[in-house]
């Protein structure tokens, strides 16, 4: 680019403005390693950056990376949230014969879809497991369910998935360049939710997602049975909103099961226990929904040869569940032992 | 090609190098295929319809230079209305009024089932087909010359850096701009492009990109979320639109003054207005000017008798040019409706320069975003029953949970986009920063570069404009 002479100042003046020029680079210079100090100070306070779909994702996938280097797991777990405070990995390793490892791999929020991506890209080549649970309920095979959508679409656009499966682009690659050298650009997640931050720093964060080194959610198994309102909301508006199975997350179902037979491991799918009383009305067409839903699950065991399996005495009273979708204490140890009788040829 | 992706970032330093090395009569030719390649880069197709657009307006000027008869020049420019508002109504409008006549019959009793196109909407195509009629309607009324260059006419349409967003320039302005060849570039217009550039990423990225989520939110959320949240929802949108809007034409601004053109300012701190007719002089000038010039004068303009019909026909259009949806001729009539009561008590709130620091001009100021922010419920809002459950779940303080980082962000974010305004008010170029002193100036380099920063990061998210 060519410089002008048009009204080139005198050269006192034309000095005198690169000198100011210089200045206000070198004060901007100044201010940002400012702000890099601040940032590494309270860095050591802050949650991680969320560098996955979301901080449980990042959390799963850096146990997995210890399990993996310790030989992976036998039994693995799969599913959303359901499958996360439903089972007792835990419980389930006690009850199998020593050594055996058992790791809850199950996402918030995930259906088929997400699952056969999270699956064949990060759970079964780190733990190469010999058995692997599905758990499953109506909101996993609604083809329109809005969170599953928002889920997956985290899940796919975070930059290190980008990284696991080799396809990171030129701008992701330089903003983990950037991401190793300063602290505002690793902490920018963060900061910009300024009143986490503000939590973080006060030490009041409320830690959500607390996992069990074997991956498991237990912040719902002290609890006695409720329903919310906006558990009720979630659930009607974003999970089962406009349901339909139109076989897209039956499809990947098919594809997640193809692919864990592919590496030796035994498959089960679970129709996981809900509380049909307040959770069937969710539905927008109630029980013609879950009854629809659970027809489709045996026609796709039957032609893809899986087995189902249904928990006992359905359906369990409201003392065993937390709200309508997930089960507190007593149920998941229910579920759990009738898990491992079921696997193990009870 | 959008302006805050990598691509673009990619493209910029290429064309600005080829510009500037090679020789002077290649810069519109390069200007031109440059143009077209950031056009097509979201769809190859829609090149058609701008040079269907270029071509029937050039040939239709250059016609008009040599009719002289009054039919023929009338038909000529009927001519280019039929196109290019053919081009709209076809591309923007058809399924909307086929879907509303139907809906309307069904009101009737009457069962209707109307064509409707499988089509998607070309992006930037008001803005490239309202600049193209100025320059045909100024032609026909003997306001600016013909232009015979077919390079400099196509690309007084297509010129990249506003072709899909605008501003909307005149002929008048742009194309003697273009039809001279660019010799140089002075260091302070190479600072204060950059400067621009910057200043409307920011507002982009660490404004508008920053509230989006906690928008979605609200609004997605209309029938359950708290009022807090919805309140918070409605003012983020408010200034989401501005940053992005205004930050928008920032980078306009600042990609053609690299490039050796001046392009109009678009907005001019609309929400430090006092008055809504103060607002509308200062919000996306470009097409209030526009509807002023081609809509609302020849309707008759402010002559007595007509003038509240013609505020409403200019404001209803002027809000179905936004989108094919009802809910955006209810935002243009709510503005209507607003300039007609204000223009009625004009003589108690006088248009003129604003101070928001003369306390008596606190309140007026107040009451006119908070109605300009009523009105951007409807504009925002996907369907009317979201739009009226926004506003019930305001009016009855609907209970429910805080989001305190929206809050915390919109404070922080609405205070800084207030003291950018508060800064640039009254200045021709909203350059400012760069006179003030070499600490000061440091200063606000650090806060947009930390503001990009932080904000940036992902995929690349589309500027609202382009959709209309």
């Amino acid at each position: 680019m060519k410089a002008t002479t048009d009204s080139d100042p005198a050269p006192a003046a034309n000095t005198k403005a690169r000198m100011a020029g210089l200045a206000a680079l070198a004060v901007a210079v100044i201010v940002f390693g400012i702000a890099e100090a601040a940032a590494r100070a309270i860095e050591p306070r802050l949650q991680p950056p969320v560098l996955w779909g979301d901080l449980e994702t990042q959390w799963k996938v850096a146990q997995m990376d210890g399990l993996a280097a310790g030989g992976g797991a036998d039994v693995v777990f799969l599913g959303s949230s359901i499958v996360n405070a439903g089972i007792d990995p835990a419980l389930f390793a006690e009850l199998s014969e020593p050594g055996t490892v058992v790791y809850d791999a199950a996402l918030n929020a995930t259906s088929p879809q997400l699952l056969e991506l999270w699956a064949t890209e990060i759970v079964l080549p780190r733990l190469q497991p010999d058995l692997v649970v599905i758990g499953l309920s109506s909101r996993s095979l609604n083809d329109h369910g809005i969170s599953q959508a928002e889920q997956y679409e985290r899940y796919v656009e975070s930059i290190e998935r980008a990284f696991e499966i080799g396809e990171a682009t030129i701008p992701q690659r330089i903003d983990r360049a950037m991401s190793n050298v300063s602290a505002v650009v690793r902490l920018r997640s963060e900061i910009r939710r300024p009143f986490a931050v503000f939590n973080d720093l006060r030490g009041t964060t409320r830690s959500l997602l607390a996992l069990t080194d074997q991956g498991a959610t237990t912040r719902l198994r002290g609890m006695e049975y409720h329903v919310s309102s906006a558990f009720r909301a979630q659930t009607v508006e974003l999970d089962l909103v406009d349901y339909q199975i139109g076989g897209v997350e039956l499809a990947a179902l098919a594809r997640l099961v193809d692919e864990i037979r592919s590496i030796g491991a035994r498959v089960l799918l679970v129709d996981m226990p809900v509380m049909e009383a307040d959770y069937t009305p969710m539905h927008p067409n109630g029980q013609a929904d879950l009854d629809a839903y659970r027809a489709a699950l045996r026609e796709f065991a039957d032609q893809n040869d899986v087995h189902l399996a249904t928990p006992p005495d359905l359906p369990w009273p409201a003392e065993q569940f937390a709200d309508p979708l997930h089960l507190n204490q007593s149920g998941v140890d229910r579920l759990t032992t009738w898990l491992w009788e079921t696997t193990n040829g009870g | 090609m959008l302006f805050n992706s990598f691509d673009f970032a990619i493209f910029l330093p290429v064309v600005l190098v080829l510009y500037w090395t090679l020789p002077r009569r290649f810069q519109n030719p390069l200007l031109l295929v440059a143009s077209y390649v950031f056009y097509g880069a979201w769809d190859w197709r829609f090149l058609g319809l701008l040079w269907l657009s270029t071509l029937t307006d050039y040939l239709v000027g250059r016609a008009l230079g040599t009719a002289a008869e009054t039919g023929r020049r009338r038909r000529l420019l009927g001519l280019s209305l039929f196109v290019n508002l053919g081009i709209l109504a076809s591309f923007k409008y058809f399924n909307f009024f086929v879907e509303s006549a139907t809906s309307l019959l069904e009101q009737f009793g009457l069962s209707a089932d109307g064509p409707t196109l499988r089509i998607i909407l070309p992006v930037g195509i008001s803005f490239y087909t309202f600049q193209t009629l100025a320059y045909t309607i100024d032609v026909y009324r003997g306001k600016t010359e013909v232009e015979h260059n077919p390079l400099t006419f196509a690309l007084y349409v297509a010129f990249f850096p506003q072709l899909v967003a605008g501003p909307i320039e005149r002929a008048q302005r742009l194309i003697p701009q273009l039809a001279e060849p660019r010799s140089r570039i002075g260091f302070d217009q190479v600072r204060s492009g950059l400067f621009l550039i910057a200043l409307g990423l920011f507002k982009k990225v660490a404004i508008a990109d920053a509230l989006a989520p906690y928008v979605d939110e609200a609004f997605s959320g209309a029938t359950t979320s708290g009022w807090i949240t919805l309140l918070v929802g409605v003012y983020a949108f408010g200034l989401q639109i501005y940053g992005d809007f205004s930050g928008y034409t920032d980078v306009a601004r600042g990609v053609a003054r690299l490039l050796g053109i001046e392009l109009m300012i678009n907005f001019n701190q609309p929400y430090l207005s006092r008055n809504i007719t103060n607002f509308w002089r200062t919000w996306h000038i470009s097409l209030s000017t526009w509807l002023r010039d081609y809509l609302y004068i020849p309707l008759g303009g402010n002559r007595k008798g007509n003038v509240y019909r013609n505020l409403m026909i200019t404001m209803l259009l002027g809000g179905l040019w936004h989108g094919a949806a009802w809910t955006f001729v209810v935002w243009g009539g709510l503005h209507g409706l607003y300039l007609s009561v204000h223009r009625r008590m004009r003589h108690k709130s006088p248009v003129g320069p604003v101070d928001p620091f003369r306390w008596r001009d606190v309140i007026p100021t107040l009451v006119t975003f908070n109605l300009v922010s009523l009105g951007w419920v409807f504009f925002r809002a996907e369907t009317f029953s979201q739009a009226f459950e926004v506003l019930r779940g305001i009016a009855t303080l609907r209970a429910g949970p805080v989001n305190w980082n929206a809050l915390g962000l919109l404070v922080g974010m609405g205070g800084l986009g207030l003291l950018i305004d508060l800064v640039q008010r009254n200045q021709a170029d909203h350059t400012i920063v760069l006179s003030w002193p070499a600490a000061a100036r440091g200063v606000a380099y650090a806060v947009l570069a930390l503001g990009l920063i932080i904000f940036a990061g992902g995929d690349a998210i589309p500027f609202i404009y382009f959709q209309f």
